[in-house]
């Protein structure tokens, strides 16, 4: 019991300050390279401009319509979202438990986060079987790819079942993951991220400058 | 129009010119150790000077590093051409090397018995020597070897655009 | 960091030269594209090489991005250095491992970014692919077409190696045509005025192989009374430091065309129909030059709208009465949002405009952008790839393709003679020329026209036409003869060569694919051939292989080039010119 509850408290928290001070460097060593300047006047359409490009380029992630990669693999994308979801509200499983667990006596609570990190742990064997399975997928993968893609589908797993807050093994183990995935996190490709804001808003701040962003769609007509 | 630098009675002059196209004794192309004209400077003399200097090129390569050969310099405005081997593409110790080219070229001037040399801003561009070494290299180099015994009287600088031509400038200036 | 690591023994000069050049160009976008990829792999789809190449995950843009990854994580990413095994990463060792970089980066990217867009995470493979290839260009591990291309660009200022007397001839030879055809003394074309108000800029491909562009674009600037010119130096806008990702030579061509800009204190820069020349001149251009512009640059496109717009040229589409679909340029779409202004000109100038999808930034590629119609070595490559632009244009059912770029030009042009689709190319410029109600000014040509010269005359020129079909060898036997000339025949390579040895023509004419000694080795004997090296050479051809003469340079190239299927106005105009220029210079 006792371990469990250092588990469920100090070591989340000494993850979580690592996983933050490991983050914060990460960022100041993304800074200390310079951000390339654009001397060039605006192009484009009047209407468009760097600020709704960078807008643009950051809500990109809730419009699958705005580019063909996700236009075209709506399944894909969908499992993106869902996969996504889970890993959000696996983190806030890892809160919830040690400090609210009132909210988990809530049984539609329970269900809600059992659906969807469930669907995601499914959405992670799904990965791992494409990622393994095609090759063009396998072309592209890292042994840190597939790692991390298991790691999150097994934390899912015992995520899911750690949902009402039971104690035991499974959950000892759920947090046991969690502790591990916050300290891999930072040197993984899941830190992802973290990086993501910046890429996107540089490059919405190009693409909107020159006019390319929002990108104009246009679809042949309907038959 | 041009700046220059006076040593005795001799010259270092800058021009901004095409120096296939320069009214000039002698230019000293940057040439491959194949001695191919094969594109910019190369195309200039192949076209403008006719087929003759490949052919008598031909006949001479390869050569080694820092080596240089002449011919004569066909239709062109010039007489001869000095074709000499640089170094390339940050190769080591490039500005050695440079020097030691700009001096074979030189000398085989002065075994020709020429007095009027034309050198392109050796290596930069297309080769990546760095404009400012260039400049410190050729000028300092020119300026050493007209300061001894030679039968050159007027070593000439043909840069082709400002951007070659004004480093050029605050070296000579530096110098005068 | 690198130098730390790079006491290596056993890393080439050249390796070790890559990798301190490579932190170097390292900036804070470049660096989050590297990062950033989470290898989902929804790029793979996007890019036409994977499309045309179906199974070979070598076209992968992540696995092509990951060959320039892999040296990043190595000398600057945590893991990379700790555990490279865990993230695939690995330096650069020998000039063996920067060859093969060489292949993916010049030879399976066009850097046409549609991977970029279509990248959930923002990353941005083409910018970071350019700048690898920038790192090899430096020491000096590229194809050889962009060596050649590079070097003319360099030390000639243009990036065909036009010689400045041969760019003024050629003006002269366009401005005498326009002004007799114009019968008016003021339809010239202006060199170096000053105080103009637009000073126009262009691609040398137009000089050297299709200068109708040029006088299509003058007659539309006189028909609009334009106070134009056009610059003796620094007149080409194209730049091949976007393709070749040497940022030195971007700045150096850009700084020409602004220096030509201010000298003779022009207003606006407009430069001609070329998406990689408008690309690197208005918008990298200032960047690579390090020069913020105080004057407006703008593309011909929109120059020319402004004027059907605001009335200055009056046009009658009708003239254009074929059915017409448009190929967005990756470069003016993709990098610089311009798609709009070229379909509202083109409706206006076409009655029967047909949309081709995907279009604007989301058009496929010529597949001959980012310099690979330079890079014979990738041609098979290329052509194979460009299935998937085939297949774009044949379903639009249009019969001609208009697109704003000349590099565009060259790759469709190519691809539809290699899957035999019966289309052609054409350019906005020739569309809208074409459409001109021309307004005859009404200024009498003086009664001693002493400085307008006839249209030079093939009377008395003896001309070698080389082709192996019968048809075409009449054909163009008799449009030369009718125009005066004595024409030879041969129809083999072999042939061709005897006859130029013994008759010394004036000109030979070159079909490039023939049964027996190929059109490029019979050019090559010719070139290299005492008696037969400076008789000019026009070459026609339905090939490709022209590309081989003009970038992979073992000779001067030809003189002349005209483009199968070829009508008699494209011969004669191609002819004279060869004929004209050579005579004067």
């Amino acid at each position: 019991m006792e371990f469990q509850h250092f588990a469920e408290h100090r070591l989340q928290e000494i993850a979580l300050l690592f996983m933050a001070i490991v983050y914060t460097l990460r960022l100041i060593w993304l800074f200390k390279f310079k951000a390339g300047k654009e001397r060039q006047p605006k192009t484009g359409l009047p209407g468009t401009s760097m600020k709704k490009g960078i807008l643009y380029s950051w809500a990109n992630i809730f419009m699958p319509w705005a580019m063909e990669s996700t236009r075209a693999k709506f399944f894909i994308y969908l499992q993106f979202a869902l996969f996504h979801i889970g890993v959000t509200l696996a983190i806030a499983l890892s809160f919830i438990i040690p400090y609210a667990p009132t909210v988990l006596e809530i049984p539609l609570v329970v269900m809600l986060l059992q659906i969807f990190i469930g669907l995601a742990c499914i959405i992670g064997v799904l990965r791992i079987i494409r990622r393994a399975g095609g090759k063009y997928m396998r072309a592209i993968s890292t042994p840190d790819d597939y790692f991390s893609l298991i790691l999150l589908t097994v934390w899912f797993f015992f995520a899911t079942l750690s949902v009402p807050n039971k104690g035991g093994t499974i959950q000892l183990v759920y947090f046991l993951l969690t502790a591990f995935f916050l300290i891999y996190v930072p040197f993984s490709k899941i830190s992802h991220y973290l990086y993501y804001p910046f890429t996107r808003y540089y490059f919405g701040k190009t693409m909107g400058f020159r006019g390319t962003y929002p990108i104009r769609h246009v679809p042949p007509p309907r038959a | 129009m041009g700046d220059e630098l006076r040593i005795g009675q001799k010259v270092i002059r800058l021009l901004n010119s095409d120096i296939t196209d320069t009214d000039i004794e002698c230019f000293v192309y940057y040439a491959r150790s194949d001695l191919k004209l094969w594109a910019g400077f190369g195309g200039g003399i192949a076209v403008r000077g006719g087929p003759q200097i490949q052919k008598d090129l031909d006949a001479l390569a390869p050569i080694g590093p820092c080596e240089a050969v002449i011919t004569d310099a066909g239709e062109l405005k010039a007489k001869y051409i000095i074709h000499a081997n640089g170094p390339k593409f940050q190769e080591e110790d490039a500005e050695n090397k440079l020097k030691a080219t700009i001096l074979n070229s030189l000398k085989l001037a002065d075994e020709k018995g020429i007095k009027q040399v034309a050198l392109p801003a050796m290596g930069t561009g297309f080769y990546g020597i760095p404009l400012d070494t260039s400049a410190d290299v050729c000028l300092n180099t020119v300026k050493d070897y007209l300061q001894n015994d030679t039968g050159i009287e007027e070593i000439v600088f043909c840069a082709i655009d400002s951007r070659e031509y004004i480093p050029f400038k605050t070296q000579l200036d530096k110098m005068g | 960091m690198v130098k730390n690591m790079a006491k290596n023994n056993q890393r080439s000069h050249k390796a070790q030269v890559v990798l301190e050049r490579f932190e170097k160009k390292l900036n804070r976008q470049i660096v989050g594209s590297l990062v950033a990829c989470v290898h989902c792999g929804n790029c793979t789809d996007c890019c036409h090489y994977v499309l045309a190449n179906p199974g070979d995950t070598s076209f992968a843009p992540a696995y092509k991005a990951d060959q320039i990854r892999k040296i990043f994580k190595r000398h600057f990413d945590w893991t990379g250095r700790v555990f490279p095994w865990w993230v695939k990463a690995r330096s650069v060792y020998t000039d063996e491992d920067l060859e093969t970089l060489q292949d993916i980066v010049f030879g399976k990217c066009t850097n046409c970014r549609r991977c970029s867009v279509n990248c959930p995470m923002g990353v941005d493979y083409a910018t970071f692919n350019r700048m690898a290839r920038g790192l090899l260009v430096s020491v000096g591990i590229m194809p050889e077409g962009v060596a050649v291309v590079s070097k003319d660009q360099w030390e000639i200022g243009n990036q065909m190696g036009v010689l400045k007397e041969d760019y003024i001839e050629t003006l002269e030879w366009l401005s005498e045509e326009l002004e007799m055809e114009m019968n008016d003394p003021e339809a010239v074309i202006p060199i170096d005025k000053e105080d103009a108000d637009i000073i126009y800029t262009i691609n040398p491909r137009e000089i050297k192989y299709d200068p109708r562009t040029i006088s299509d674009a003058a007659r539309i600037f006189y028909q609009a009374r334009e106070n134009w010119t056009m610059p003796s130096e620094g007149w080409d806008m194209t730049n091949f430091g976007l393709f070749s990702g040497d940022d030195d030579l971007g700045g150096a061509v850009a700084r020409r065309v602004y220096e030509a800009t201010r000298k003779l204190r022009a207003k606006k820069l407009v430069m001609s129909e070329c998406g990689h020349g408008y690309r690197s001149t208005r918008c990298e251009g200032p960047n690579w030059a390090k020069d913020d512009i105080e004057f407006e640059m703008e593309s011909s496109v929109i120059t020319m709208l402004d004027y059907v717009k605001s009335g200055r040229i009056k046009v009658d589409k009708s003239k254009n009465d074929s059915s017409y679909t448009f190929h967005d340029s990756c470069n003016n779409a993709r990098s610089c949002g311009l798609f709009e202004e070229p379909r509202e000109l083109l409706q206006i100038v076409v009655g029967d405009f047909r949309e081709m999808y995907p279009n604007r930034c989301e058009n496929y590629c010529c597949t001959g952008g980012g310099g690979a119609m330079s890079m014979s070595e990738y041609s098979a490559r290329r052509l194979k790839s460009a299935q998937i632009k085939a297949e774009q244009l044949k379903a639009t059912g249009a019969k001609y393709v208009v697109t704003s770029c000349h590099n565009c030009v060259d790759g469709l042009t190519d691809l539809i003679k290699h899957y035999k689709l019966d289309m052609k190319v054409t350019q906005l410029v020739n569309l809208v020329a074409n459409a001109l109600v021309e307004e005859r000014r009404g200024v009498p040509v003086p009664e001693v026209p002493v400085e307008v010269k006839p249209a030079i005359s093939l009377s008395g020129k003896k001309i070698l036409v080389t082709d192996d079909e019968p048809d075409f060898l009449t054909f163009l036997t008799a449009v030369l003869e009718d125009n005066g000339a004595s024409v030879l025949t041969a129809t083999s390579g072999d042939e061709a060569i005897k006859l130029a040895r013994v008759e010394k023509p004036d000109l030979i004419t070159l079909d490039l694919h023939m049964p027996g000694k190929s059109g490029i080795e019979t050019f090559e004997i010719l070139r290299k051939n005492d008696d037969t090296s400076s008789i000019p050479v026009c070459v026609i051809t339905g090939k490709p292989e022209m590309r081989k003469l003009i970038y992979d340079r073992a000779v001067i190239p030809p003189e002349g080039y005209v483009d199968k299927p070829v009508d008699e106005e494209g011969i004669l105009v191609n002819v004279r010119k060869t004929l004209e220029v050579v005579h004067k210079s």
